[in-house]
């Protein structure tokens, strides 16, 4: 049995921080009584300091590898003790992180995972020199190909496309928490005056945009600039020097910049292939593309990318050469015409309210009108963008099969996905009717696909025959007064 | 689909649950409220002309609208009345197949059938208990356990996890 590196002692020292709670009490305590009666205390500190200690020296003695014939042996834990073995031939993906401060001494994280297992976790994480994770990367994938002899085709993504799903996928909420713990980890080190320093500046650069706007508005919206820029560029470094290759049945990722990212799939144990889309990137045929396989993209702030963007021709190229396995088709199914109502309602129905409302309320605060107009204005530029994202959404919905593979197209928020997936990963199918749709004869289709959690995509509006002929399942009854009807002639055909 | 009924005696016990949700909340506005006062009438006719919809019109519905069928491909359970859910379970990828009882199924003899996939779920709710165990053997015969014996190495590496 081998060990991990001894790096790992330190990682483990962080799982028991909570002890440092009893010195803390102690202190909180002991303190009132001066301080020769919390100096007479400090051994009780220095147990606990030693315990932390300890416990992750034996946690790290205690853990172990052992790569076995058929495939990886794990031991871990203190008093729960767990021996395990993952088959390389059930390894989904493998991952190796190295992050910038453990390259020097030559270590990385591995993380591998099959389909069993829960889906937030890895199956087992080690922290190990390169040379044994490169063995255990090798190992896997032996397991998933026979031989290597196959070709090798490798795409690379240029820093405009990288810098474009960064565009897309950055979200500020990501970008301000990063900088709150990094401001109070500064704050720690540097001292309070960096972090008033920091925000001292924001607010004088507040004042100083606000032309005749209040500095309070100017202050939250640099926030949300900040925050956004912050995760533009974590994400940016960390799909940096973006590379998918794919061997025989083998697929590698790999990316970062200051930490770099290898991960190495098995084809066979992927879900989906899906594409991504906004409304920019929709009006310029840019795609992103993702897939869906077990361990790829459960890390903090990972996304599960197979390319980060490409225009339509290159697009249908990497996937006709990575993923030949999957494609996608043109809608068979789509919404009826009338249904596109159920799509524009809730946007055109809170744009109304909101002009409405703007203009009531400017009636009855004439005074105001003009900063209720304002504001009424600037409401309705989001509804208006919802709007155009809804009719967007009508004609892009839709689903159709082609050589085995369904291609499912619907929308989330404002974002437009169509998801490649093989017949035999579809686990399972429910079709939703409300009264409404039981009259017009439409459905919303959910399809549960093949997942260590949950992974369901739901198509709304479909016309019910045609999506249960496609989907290869019996119709349901017709929903339309359904069971009134039964209510008067069930009983009797029952008896 | 030629869908097949659950027992008659599914509805007694959802109007069981109906008699016993009622007589709660009854509890609850006798224990809480003062009698005959403007909120305490609201209350008690809002929870009684709730009760009497759900009695009377909404359970029998539910059970006339509730179906369920097995064929070689795939699991299917259909119900609902404002909302009607269609649920299709795909058997090449049914995992495992396990019959459950609450206490008052067992009063009524019956008992649900939930059907697992890796990613999907079907309970076959208030099935009489022998058909559920029908099921469960037809469900799991051998000549259906090529997926089943599949995930056992899975399943071995899940359990020693």
């Amino acid at each position: 049995m081998k060990r991990m590196h001894p790096i790992n002692i330190l990682e483990n020292i962080s799982g028991y921080f909570w002890l440092l709670l009893f010195p803390l009490i102690r202190g909180f305590f002991s303190f009132r009584g001066g301080i020769w009666a919390w100096l007479g205390g400090v051994w009780f500190d220095l147990l606990i300091l030693a315990a932390i200690f300890g416990l992750a020296f034996l946690r790290w003695r205690l853990a172990g590898y052992e790569l076995t014939q058929n495939g990886v042996r794990v031991v871990n834990g203190i008093l729960l003790r767990r021996d395990f073995l993952v088959p390389y031939q059930q390894f989904a993906n493998v991952s190796l992180v190295a992050p910038f401060y453990y390259r020097p001494l030559g270590v990385v994280h591995l993380s591998a995972d099959s389909d069993a297992g829960n889906d937030w976790k890895y199956d087992f994480t080690l922290t190990l020199p390169l040379k044994p994770a490169q063995e255990i990367l090798h190992r896997a994938k032996r397991g998933c190909c026979s031989g290597l002899s196959g070709q090798r085709r490798t795409y690379r993504s240029s820093g405009l496309y990288i810098a474009m799903l960064a565009f897309i996928s950055s979200k500020t909420v990501t970008g301000v928490v990063f900088t709150a713990a990094f401001l109070v980890q500064a704050g720690k080190i540097l001292g309070h005056e960096f972090e008033t320093t920091f925000l001292q500046g924001l607010t004088d650069l507040a004042n100083k945009l606000a032309f005749g706007i209040p500095p309070a508005a100017v202050f939250l919206a640099l926030v949300v600039v900040l925050g956004w820029m912050i995760s533009f560029i974590i994400n940016l470094a960390r799909n940096y020097r973006f590379t998918v290759s794919r061997q025989e049945s083998s697929l590698q990722i790999q990316s970062g910049l200051f930490t770099r990212y290898r991960h190495q799939m098995n084809v066979e144990k992927v879900n989906l292939v899906e594409s991504r889309q906004s409304i920019i990137t929709k009006a310029f045929r840019i795609h992103s593309l993702f897939l869906h396989c077990a361990g790829y993209g459960k890390a903090k702030n990972e996304l599960s990318v197979l390319f980060p963007a490409a225009n339509e021709k290159r697009a249908r190229e990497i996937m006709q050469n990575i993923m030949p396995e999957w494609h996608f088709t043109r809608r068979a199914v789509f919404p009826k015409g009338q249904s596109i109502f159920r799509f524009i309602l809730a946007p055109v129905g809170i744009g109304v309210a909101l002009g409405v409302a703007a203009l009531v309320l400017a009636g009855v605060f004439p005074r105001l009108s003009d900063l209720i107009l304002f504001l009424g204005g600037m409401f309705e530029l989001p509804v208006l963008w919802w709007l155009a994202a809804r009719i967007i959404a009508f004609y892009h919905t839709g689903i159709s099969k082609s050589g085995g593979v369904y291609t499912l197209r619907f929308s989330r928020g404002f974002g437009f996905h169509s998801v490649a997936v093989r017949e035999e990963k579809v686990v399972q199918v429910k079709l939703r009717q409300s009264i409404w749709q039981g009259m017009s004869g439409s459905c919303n289709l959910i399809v549960y696909t093949w997942s260590e959690g949950k992974k369901r995509h739901v198509i709304p509006a479909l016309p019910v025959e045609q999506a249960c002929e496609l989907m290869g399942i019996s119709k349901p009854e017709k929903a339309t007064l359904s069971g009134w009807k039964r209510l008067a002639y069930g009983l009797k055909e029952e008896t | 689909m030629k869908g097949r009924r659950i027992p008659f005696r599914a509805l007694w016990l959802w109007e069981l649950y109906a008699v016993l949700v009622y007589a709660a909340l009854l509890f609850l506005i006798y224990t809480f409220l003062v009698p005959f006062t403007w909120l305490w009438i609201l209350l008690v006719s809002l929870f009684g002309g709730g009760y009497l919809l759900a009695a009377l019109v909404y359970f029998p519905l539910l059970y006339l609208g509730t179906q369920y069928s097995i064929s070689e491909e795939a699991i299917e359970f259909e119900s609902g009345v404002l909302y009607r859910r269609k649920t299709v379970l795909f058997r090449k990828n049914l995992i495992v197949v396990c019959v459950y009882q609450t206490p008052l199924d067992f009063l009524f003899r019956l008992s649900s059938l939930r059907c697992s996939g890796p990613g999907g779920v079907v309970t076959l709710g208030y099935l009489a208990k022998k058909e559920a165990l029908r099921l469960k053997g037809e469900l799991t015969a051998k000549k259906r356990l090529r997926p089943v014996a599949e995930m056992a190495v899975r399943n071995e590496t899940n359990a020693s996890h």
